[in-house]
């Protein structure tokens, strides 16, 4: 039986936050598709849910000058369509097809899947490979912004504070001559939590790596970057042998588990295979 | 708390604790009992039913959350005695063995061609993921979907 709780349904963004700051355990929910399972499973550890699919400063995809954002109750359905071109669809295209199927895509919002912070949530290597910050707002605390390293903190763990709102994600629009990969490894896909899944971005010049940006999830309690790997690249050409270490040092680097799922080490041999796969298309494209 | 929303094309409101589900409000306060619960854990789609149109879970949802939106069932497609095309079709097509998956299918197949009139065998297979059928083997339930669309 599902515990009992206080419900809230505000009608824009500072009675929100006012709820969100009112005394005893508190907890959003956007589309519920991760709170509604999870309440069936133990009891929910709130008193008061505050609903924000009302929130209307929440709905709208902006891009201004050069900055693209992302309201938090952005659904996947609405990203799946959204068609910003270049990296940008070309990285949230393929998360957002191999995301859950249409009758949870149509619910699941990209601020949920961020504050969920599932090591294996799939908005996140995209996002971290175009290098997005979050936006928090708090009643008291006015707003910051958090590059998306800094918000997780661990499993399941975020930097808001209770009484925080995740507003929007923001990040800079990529250039057009930006390239890009994502793979998503998971079994099934309509409840395929992913195995490995990778998303880099890389911004080639003279035929060298000006910066590369490579992102993966499911292998570290959080997704993360791969600094390491990164730094190989930097300045070098890609070809067979520098694509072989960056591949082997994001291996090394990512701390995957053993779960049901997979082994850490299938998903390590699997993180080195996509590294490579990966650059070696990057570095096809446009040839 | 009080909900008001539309089910069916009906204004109605009713008193609910903030716990009760969409689907058990629908099927418990309302006797709407043709939408169903195979998994109550959102992976099964025998309780889709349209939000303002779309198809969601129904089991995925409060029913404090839609408050002040259309709410559509699987009762509420046939006009009287007449079906919708789409339950029409998989009478025609069989595309149903103990019917438990049926009304999920027909509402998620309705969102589909609201959305591709036209659709792939693959196209129909990738939007039915969030649906399982344990009798049909599903290719009945495609092939209804097809004849619905053909006859669109
Ligand atoms: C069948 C099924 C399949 C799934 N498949 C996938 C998949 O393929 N990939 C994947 O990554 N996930 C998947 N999920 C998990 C889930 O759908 C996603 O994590 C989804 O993005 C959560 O978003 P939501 O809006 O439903 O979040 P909710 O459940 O509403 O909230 C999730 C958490 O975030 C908090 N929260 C939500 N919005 C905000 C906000 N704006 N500010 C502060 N806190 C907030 C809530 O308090 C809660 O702790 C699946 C779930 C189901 C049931
Ligand atoms: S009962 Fe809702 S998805 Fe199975
Ligand atoms: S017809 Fe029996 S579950 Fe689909």
């Amino acid at each position: 039986m599902i515990n009992d709780f206080e419900f809230t349904q505000p009608r824009d963004v500072s009675e929100a936050l006012e709820a969100l700051a009112e005394k005893g355990r508190v907890m959003p929910v956007a589309g519920g598709t991760n709170v509604l399972v999870n309440m069936k499973r133990a009891p929910l550890e709130t008193d008061l849910l505050v609903d924000l699919t009302r929130l209307e400063a929440l709905e709208p995809i902006l891009s201004d000058n050069g900055r693209i954002r992302l309201g938090a109750g952005v659904t996947f359905a609405r990203l799946l369509e959204w068609r910003p071109g270049g990296a940008v669809e070309g990285l949230m295209g393929p998360m957002c097809v191999a995301f859950a199927g249409p009758l949870i895509r149509n619910l699941a919002t990209v601020g949920g899947n961020l504050c969920d912070a599932s090591a294996a949530a799939d908005a996140s290597p995209p996002l971290l490979a175009l290098d997005a910050c979050v936006e928090l707002e708090s009643a008291t605390g006015g707003s910051r912004t958090l590059p998306l390293p800094a918000f997780f903190q661990g499993v399941r763990k975020t930097a808001r504070r209770a009484t925080e709102l995740v507003t929007g994600i923001e990040f800079s629009k990529p250039e057009d001559d930006e390239r890009w990969f994502y793979y998503k490894l998971g079994k099934r896909k309509a409840d395929a939590i992913s195995i490995v899944s990778i998303a880099m971005t890389v911004k080639l010049a003279g035929g060298k790596v000006e910066r590369a940006r490579i992102a993966l999830g499911a292998v570290a309690p959080f997704a993360m970057r791969v600094p390491e790997a990164e730094g190989i690249l930097q300045g070098e050409p890609l070809n067979d042998s520098t694509i072989a270490a960056a591949a082997a040092t994001a291996a090394r680097e990512s701390r995957p588990i053993d779960d049901f799922r997979a082994t850490g080490a299938y998903r390590r041999q699997m993180v080195e295979a996509l590294v490579k796969r990966g650059l070696n298309e990057v570095a096809r494209r446009g040839k | 708390m009080k909900v008001s929303f539309s089910v069916n094309g009906a204004e109605l409101s009713g008193d609910v604790e903030p716990r009760t589900l969409l689907v058990d409000f629908l099927r418990n306060d309302l006797g709407l009992t043709g939408t169903h619960v195979g998994c109550d854990t959102s992976q099964c789609g025998a309780c889709v039913v349209h939000l303002d149109g779309r198809s969601i879970k129904s089991c995925t949802l409060l029913a404090v959350q839609a408050e002040g939106m259309q709410v559509t069932t699987i009762e509420g497609l046939a006009d009287g005695d007449a079906l919708h095309p789409m339950q029409a079709a998989f009478r025609e097509e069989h595309g149903l063995q103990c019917g438990f998956c049926t009304p999920g299918m027909i509402m998620s197949a309705i969102d589909l061609l609201q959305n591709n009139a036209a659709p792939t065998e693959k196209e129909i297979r990738d939007w039915l993921e969030g649906n399982l059928c344990r009798c049909t083997g599903y290719q009945n339930i495609v092939k209804s979907i097809q004849t619905n669309a053909k006859s669109q």
